[in-house]
C-alpha cells in the first residue's frame, strides 16, 4: 500500500516537473535580458535535479533496488537533493545581483532628498 | 514660434498627472526640442523623471541637460546604448546601462523599477526616442513594447513622453501608438 501510494506520488511529482521544466523553457524562448535568463537557467537545472530525484526514488521503488543493492541504491538521490539545493543557491544568488541591477530604491531615495532640499528654494522664489 | 514657447503651450494643456504624448520631431530640431522638453517636466514643472536614452550615452545626455540647468539630480537614467561592459548591464550612482538596445526585457524590467522608486506622486518618464529602438529591434518587438510602455505608463501614473523621429519610424507604428496617447505632437520645422 506504502509502496504503490510512493509510486503514484513519484509519478505525479515526475509530471509536474516535466512540465515546469516546459514551461521555463518557453518562457526563456521569449526573454531577451540576460540576468533573468541566467535566473531562468539556475530554476530550470534546479527543477531537472528535483525530476531526476523523482525519477531515481520511483525507479529505486518500483524494481524493490534497495532491497537487491542495499544502502547504495538511495546515494543517488541524496546526490540530487543536495544539487537542487546548490541550484537554489546559484538561483538565489542570480535574483540578488538582478535586484542590485534594477533595484532603484536607493536612487529614490536619493531623489527624495535632493527634492526636500530643493523646496525651500522654490518658496523662496515664489 | 520658438521650440520652448511651442512645448509650453502644447504641454501645458495637459494633465501631468498621467497624460501620454507622442513627440515626432524632424532631425534638425531633435537636440532643442528633447532638451526643451525635459526642461519644461523638471525645471518648470519640477517633477523628478525617468529618462530612457537608446539614442546618445548618458555622459553626453547629462552633459547636455546640465549645462541647461536642468536638475539632473532627480532624474534617473537607463542608458541602452553604451557599451561599457559587453552584454552585461552596470548600475552607477544614477544611471543603468543596460548596453542592449534589444534588451526589451531588461528595458521593461528596468523602467517599471524605476518609476516605482520615485517618491512623487507627479513623475515623468521619458523614452528617447523610439526611432532609435526601431533600428536596433524588429517592427513587431517595438510594436509590442510600445503597447506595453503605454498601458504600464497609464497604470504608474506617469506624465509619458515617447520622442520619434519624424519619417524614419514606421508610419503604421505611429498610427498606433497615436491611438493610445493623449496628444500626438509635431515639434519644430514650423509645424505645430
Amino acid at each position: 500500500m506504502t509502496e504503490n501510494f510512493e509510486i503514484i506520488i513519484g509519478v505525479v511529482t515526475l509530471a509536474i516537473g516535466i512540465n515546469a521544466v516546459i514551461f521555463t523553457h518557453l518562457a526563456s524562448k521569449k526573454l531577451s535580458n540576460p540576468p533573468l535568463l541566467n535566473y531562468i537557467k539556475f530554476v530550470n537545472w534546479s527543477i531537472t535535479s528535483l525530476i531526476l530525484f523523482s525519477l531515481w526514488h520511483t525507479v529505486r521503488e518500483l524494481f524493490e533496488l534497495k532491497d537487491i543493492y542495499g544502502a547504495i541504491a538511495e546515494v543517488p538521490e541524496y546526490f540530487f537533493v543536495a544539487l537542487t539545493y546548490v541550484l537554489f543557491l546559484l538561483g538565489a544568488v542570480a535574483i540578488f545581483k538582478m535586484s542590485e541591477t534594477y533595484g532603484f530604491k536607493d536612487m529614490g531615495e536619493k531623489i527624495a532628498e535632493s527634492l526636500s532640499k530643493d523646496k525651500p528654494k522654490n518658496k523662496k522664489r515664489k | 514660434m520658438d521650440i520652448h514657447k511651442q512645448v509650453k503651450q502644447k504641454l501645458g494643456k495637459l494633465n501631468l498627472d498621467n497624460a501620454l504624448v507622442l513627440i515626432l520631431v524632424d532631425s534638425k530640431h531633435y537636440n532643442e526640442v528633447n532638451i526643451e522638453l525635459i526642461k519644461y517636466l523638471n525645471v518648470d514643472k519640477h517633477l523628478p523623471g525617468v529618462y530612457v536614452t537608446v539614442n546618445k550615452p548618458y555622459a553626453t545626455i547629462k552633459r547636455i541637460m546640465e549645462q541647461n540647468k536642468i536638475n539632473t539630480k532627480t532624474i534617473i537614467f537607463i542608458d541602452a546604448i553604451s557599451k561599457l561592459t559587453g552584454d552585461k548591464s552596470k548600475k552607477t550612482a544614477d544611471c543603468l546601462f543596460i548596453g542592449m538596445p534589444n534588451d526589451l526585457t531588461g528595458l521593461s524590467v528596468a523602467m517599471n523599477e524605476a518609476v516605482k522608486s520615485l517618491p512623487t506622486k507627479k513623475k515623468f518618464l521619458f523614452l528617447d526616442s523610439l526611432s532609435t529602438l526601431s533600428i536596433h529591434n524588429s517592427a513587431g518587438s517595438v510594436n509590442q513594447f510600445a503597447h506595453f510602455l503605454t498601458a504600464n505608463m497609464r497604470e504608474w501614473g506617469v506624465m509619458g513622453v515617447i520622442i520619434s523621429l519624424e519619417r524614419e519610424t514606421e508610419q503604421s507604428l505611429i498610427d498606433q501608438l497615436a491611438q493610445f496617447c493623449d496628444l500626438s505632437i509635431e515639434l519644430g520645422g514650423g509645424k505645430t
